[in-house]
Parts: C-alpha cells; sequence; structure tokens
C-alpha cells in the first residue's frame, strides 16, 4: 500500500515537471484584432495644471500626467480601447476619453477608474471638452452628429432641441455655444434658445479661435488668418522651409556643399513647405505646428515670422496654450512632449 | 491513518515543490523548428519596429487609417472592408497598400503622402484598368482602359492638355 502511494506520487511529481516544461509560452504571439497603430505616439495633451502640468494620451488606452523638467510620467490611468482626445473636468477631477469602441470614457483622475462611459451614434470623436463652467460635457462624431452631457446629473445626455443651428459644436462658455460650418460662426444661447451672433466665413478645417471670433483656418500646407472686424483674410502662413539635423544630410560640410544655410547643427531646406497639423493663438503671436516636426512663431498683427522651435524629431501633431497664454505644449508621433515658454 | 497522512502531505509536498522547480525553468528553446511543411493559415500578420511601431499589416480586414494629427479616420467604414497588404511609416501614418475591397471587387495599388493618396493603380471586376497619380490637386495623369475607350488625360495647372490622337 506504502508502495503504490509512493509510485503514485512519484507518478504525479514527473508528470507537472513534464507538463510545466513543455508548457508553450504564448504569451503577446497572438493579438486579438488587428490595430495599425503607432504605439509610442501621443495621441492628445491637455492641461491639467496652470502651467507646467499636462495629461497625455496614446492610442494603446494610456492616460499619463507629465510635469515639465520631471524625468518620468504617472500613469493615471489604461483603459482597453484607443484615445484620440481628452479633455479635464477642473471641479470634479474627471478625465473624458475619446475612444475608438466606447464611445466617450469618464475616468476618476484621482484612482484612475473608469466612471461612466457615455455612447455615441455612429463612429468616434475628435474634439470633446467641458463648458467653461464644467456644467457641460460636449463631443461631435465624425458623422455630424452632436451631443451634450449635463455633467451635474450623472451625465445624462442633453436632446438638443431642433431649432439648433447646424454645426460641429466648438465650445460653451457661459451657456453659449459656438457652432463652427464651412461658412457660418454661430454665437447660439443654450438656455434661452436663441441666436445671438453669426458671423459668415469661408472654411475648411478650423485651428482656432480667438476671443474676438477670430480664427486660424488650415488648408494643408498653409494657415489663413481671417479677422471677423475686417471681415476678410489678412494673411497666409506657410512654413517657408523644412528645418533638418545636419546628421540627416551627412553633416554640416555635406549641407553646405549642397547650398544649405546651416545654423547650429541644423540646415533649411527652403524646397518644401509641408503640411501644417495645428495652429494657435496666445497673446499677439500665432503659432503654427507641421509634420517637418517644427514650431513656427508668428506675428498676429502682421504675420510676420518671429521664431522657428525646432527639436521634436517627428511630426508635431498637436500644440495647446494654457490658460494665461504663458506656455505651450506640443506632443508628437514618436512620443516626444516640449514645454515652451512663451514671450510677449 | 497515519499512512493516509503522510501521504497527502508528502502529495502536496511535491506539488509544492514541482511548483518551485518551475520558477527555474527558464524556457530557451534553441532549436531551430522546421515549418517547410506547413501551411500557416490566419487572420493577419503584423509588422512591427524596434519600438513596436506596425509597420506592415498582411490581413484582413485591413484597420482604418490613422493621421497626422493623431487619430484614426472613418475612411473605410468601421468594420474595415479591405484585404491584403498595408504599409505604414515610422510614425505609423498608412502610406499605402495592395488590396481588395469588399465593396465592388476591385483589386487596387496605392501610394500615399503623409496627407493624401497620390498614386492608383486599380483594376476593376468587370474588366477595366485606370492608373492615376496626381499632386494635391492642380496635376495629374489619368491612365484608363473600359470596353468602351482607352484614355490618357493630363492636366496640368488645372488645365486639359490636349494628347494628339491616331498618331502615326
Amino acid at each position: 500500500m506504502k508502495n503504490n502511494s509512493i509510485c503514485h506520487n512519484l507518478f504525479l511529481f514527473f508528470l507537472l515537471i513534464f507538463i510545466n516544461v513543455n508548457a508553450q509560452d504564448n504569451d503577446g504571439l497572438y493579438l486579438s484584432k488587428m490595430t495599425g497603430i503607432n504605439s509610442v505616439s501621443y495621441t492628445d495633451v491637455y492641461y491639467t495644471g496652470s502651467k507646467d502640468t499636462v495629461l497625455v494620451s496614446k492610442y494603446d488606452g494610456t492616460i499619463e500626467q507629465i510635469v515639465k523638467g520631471s524625468p518620468k510620467s504617472k500613469k493615471v490611468a489604461k483603459i482597453n480601447d484607443e484615445i484620440y482626445a481628452i479633455t479635464y473636468n477642473f471641479k470634479r477631477k474627471h478625465i473624458a476619453a475619446s475612444t475608438l469602441e466606447n464611445g466617450i470614457v469618464i475616468i476618476n483622475k484621482q484612482n484612475g477608474k473608469v466612471i461612466k462611459k457615455l455612447s455615441l451614434i455612429q463612429t468616434w470623436a475628435l474634439r470633446i471638452d467641458y463648458s467653461n463652467d464644467s456644467k457641460f460635457l460636449f463631443a461631435n462624431d465624425q458623422r455630424g452628429n452632436r451631443f451634450i452631457w449635463d455633467v451635474d446629473d450623472n451625465y445624462n445626455p442633453i436632446k438638443l432641441p431642433e431649432v439648433m443651428p447646424k454645426g460641429s459644436i466648438y465650445s460653451i462658455k457661459n451657456n453659449v455655444i459656438t457652432l463652427i460650418t464651412s461658412k457660418k460662426i454661430i454665437l447660439w444661447n443654450f438656455l434661452k434658445r436663441e441666436l445671438i451672433k453669426e458671423i459668415n466665413i469661408s472654411a475648411s478645417r478650423i485651428a482656432d479661435v480667438d476671443l474676438f471670433n477670430n480664427y486660424l483656418n488650415l488648408n494643408f500646407n498653409s494657415c489663413d488668418f481671417f479677422d471677423v472686424a475686417k471681415g476678410k483674410s489678412l494673411f497666409s502662413l506657410q512654413h517657408p522651409s523644412w528645418i533638418r539635423p545636419v546628421e540627416s544630410i551627412g553633416g554640416e560640410d555635406a549641407a553646405r556643399t549642397s547650398g544649405f544655410l546651416v545654423k547650429n547643427g541644423f540646415f533649411e531646406d527652403t524646397h518644401y513647405q509641408m503640411a501644417l497639423t495645428s495652429a494657435k493663438f496666445a497673446k499677439n503671436r500665432i503659432y503654427t505646428a507641421s509634420i517637418d516636426k517644427s514650431i513656427r512663431v508668428w506675428d498676429k498683427e502682421t504675420g510676420t515670422l518671429i521664431d522657428n522651435l525646432i527639436g521634436h524629431k517627428g511630426t508635431v501633431n498637436k500644440i495647446k496654450v494654457n490658460a494665461t497664454e504663458n506656455q505651450l505644449v506640443s506632443i508628437d508621433l514618436l512620443g516626444g512632449i516640449k514645454f515652451w515658454n512663451l514671450l510677449d | 491513518m497515519k499512512t493516509r497522512i503522510i501521504s497527502i502531505v508528502s502529495f502536496l509536498n511535491l506539488i509544492f515543490f514541482a511548483f518551485y522547480l518551475f520558477a527555474f525553468t527558464a524556457k530557451k528553446d534553441e532549436t531551430v523548428i522546421n515549418y517547410n511543411d506547413k501551411v500557416l493559415k490566419v487572420r493577419g500578420i503584423v509588422i512591427v519596429d524596434s519600438l513596436g511601431i506596425e509597420r506592415a499589416i498582411l490581413g484582413a480586414h485591413i484597420p482604418e487609417p490613422n493621421f497626422a494629427n493623431g487619430h484614426r479616420i472613418a475612411a473605410r467604414g468601421k468594420g474595415g472592408s479591405i484585404s491584403g497588404l498595408m504599409l505604414y511609416d515610422h510614425e505609423g501614418q498608412e502610406r499605402g497598400g495592395y488590396v481588395t475591397d469588399d465593396g465592388f471587387g476591385n483589386v487596387f495599388l496605392t501610394l500615399d503622402s503623409k496627407t493624401n493618396q497620390q498614386v492608383l493603380l486599380i483594376a476593376e471586376p468587370q474588366g477595366g484598368a485606370a492608373f492615376k497619380m496626381w499632386d494635391r490637386g492642380d496635376n495629374s495623369i489619368h491612365l484608363n482602359v473600359t470596353k468602351e475607350a482607352s484614355n490618357l488625360e493630363i492636366i496640368e495647372k488645372g488645365k486639359l492638355i490636349q494628347i494628339k490622337s491616331d498618331e502615326k
């Protein structure tokens, strides 16, 4: 009996060893789906402090907090979906993230947990934001559907009245919705349900609107500054060159031999005026970002090029300006982020 | 009873010891497995670079494209309707592919810049074919053949350039 027990145990022992040694480790070999994503790229950035502190999102569903000068980022949340846009509710400390499959996901910034998922009708949203009083959250999907949720009422959706003018929701400030179409900027009082103002425009992709409803319109590689008071476009901005590190052409001598002007390890190739990705107003300046990996600084009054902000190693896909307009943050498709202090 | 307890304890001991040994089993399989006589049947193969950025996908269906602004565009319908080989640049942007589509039954080769499609070579299911290349709007060359006709169209700075016909 005793011998049988020992034999039995020895058999089990060797069986376990055999199973363990021959176990196939396929972790990471198989994917649940094909995504075609760049896992290092930042997809959006949002200021959570007056300056120096931002939230960033990634295609892999990660949201991190980055502080200027800090070598490490802090993971705030991770969801199992792609994130394209984020915004932040300062009062409730909620992060709203626009995703591929789950609509808008509301996350508690304190513990990283998902509070609620707000469904969209079709596709996904590329522009979301809270109202300036943090009471409403809005989104526009890619099929032209518009959504507003009441934050104080547990994010219940608000049925939009039929009298609300057409257009994408750009912002909600003091109960006034700014709606944008390719032909008009419309200011509409959300509570009184009445039209405040209509401004005729001609735009393809509005990148920013200032306090006076002047706007920046992006059209491939040009950025038009439209002055509403004057009723016309004042000037069109194009990055005049592609500024590249001299290593990309074989060193300083090679760059000079090719006829390029070399400065601080970079050379300017004036044959290229690359597509623009983002543009922002800040005080008396205009900032434009491009797939040429640079940000250019322009005078808002004259359209004169003032400075080149270089150092990104990939396409600069988003730029954001803080509330006091003394700092700009830029992110790129290769996971780079830079803070730029803005001078008057 | 005592024997039974000893048996159970020794059995549990062996199990724990087995798991302990398992912790040291580094699976370094350095043997080269020969798959010459095997056929791989999968939905897709994804090629990534050293940063983990997806550079090529061979699959059905191909996902929607990502653009320079850092988001995916609903360009082909949410489920995706094309299958084949798609190429992506070092920033993960879709730059071209050799694919078939489910809707019309076309097979086509595309080459894209970072902002637009620039070259298209297509064969239609009923027998026609076309080759088109263009810049951002003003200049293009379009070559196509159908059952009815063969056409060559060159547009320069928005104006159609006349091509001499029946040239001997």
